[in-house]
């Protein structure tokens, strides 16, 4: 058995989704469709995305554990606030459909834990849990499914803290300000 | 997120869980069933 290196979750930045899926309202992976689960962390798999008949992306496994140094896999962590408010905004999820409505979207901060790939501007992880979650009080207009005082309470049953920022989702810059008030004020 | 090239590996084993879990219903404050009612018999 060999013994962990630190016993302390790395606390990192990163960008979600907020969908309307089967289950309730969740977060989403930007980049790929993996629904966070509540109450339950979320364990990295590595795949690689492959077009296949009948004209769909589908997801291979690589065969290797996540993350691996050599790969760039595993769950996503950014050092700095700004570099996940970059990815608030971007249109990345088009690449791989969603399958359920985009009512809006989310920066926080999260756990990171289990294997970790440490990079010059973040982690990749093996296993997640959001710690903190921001919701942009003013949305883009085809975002606007659902009023954002109504995912707070949506997204309360993730058990962890679910806050409103005075900003909108287009300016990354304006984003990481209202972080910047909101701990300033905390 | 772009987070630039891989410095190092290591691993965390957090001492506090950080998932806030469903706290676990305790079997002794909920039986699964109520305990059966003495039956009634004739008096000899």
């Amino acid at each position: 058995v060999k013994a962990p290196d630190y016993v302390e979750p790395i606390i990192a930045w990163r960008a979600w989704l907020v969908v309307a899926e089967e289950e309730g309202i969740r977060l989403s992976s930007v980049v790929y469709r993996n629904v966070w689960p509540p109450r339950c962390e979320l364990e990295a798999t590595c795949h690689r995305r492959v077009f296949a008949f009948p004209r769909v992306w589908q997801r291979k496994p690589t065969g290797h554990p996540a993350p691996s140094e050599r790969c760039r896999c595993g769950i996503h962590g950014a050092r700095e606030a700004d570099h996940a408010a970059s990815y608030v905004a971007n249109e990345l999820w088009q690449d791989e459909p969603l399958r359920w409505p985009l009512l809006h979207r989310a920066i926080g901060r999260v756990s990171l834990w289990g294997a970790l790939v440490e990079c010059e501007d973040g982690w990749r992880a093996s296993c997640a849990y959001p710690q903190r979650i921001y919701l942009p009080e003013r949305v883009e207009s085809d975002d606007a499914a659902v009023e954002p005082g109504q995912l707070v309470a949506a997204l309360a049953g993730y058990g962890v803290p679910v806050e409103l920022i005075d900003c909108d989702l287009t300016d990354g810059d304006a984003v990481v300000s209202a972080l910047g008030m909101r701990a300033a004020a905390r | 997120v772009e987070i630039g090239d891989p410095e190092r590996t290591y691993t965390i084993e957090p001492v506090e869980d950080p998932v806030p879990r469903e706290p676990s219903r305790d079997p002794k404050e909920a039986p699964e069933s109520e305990p059966a009612e003495p039956e009634k018999v004739e008096a000899e």
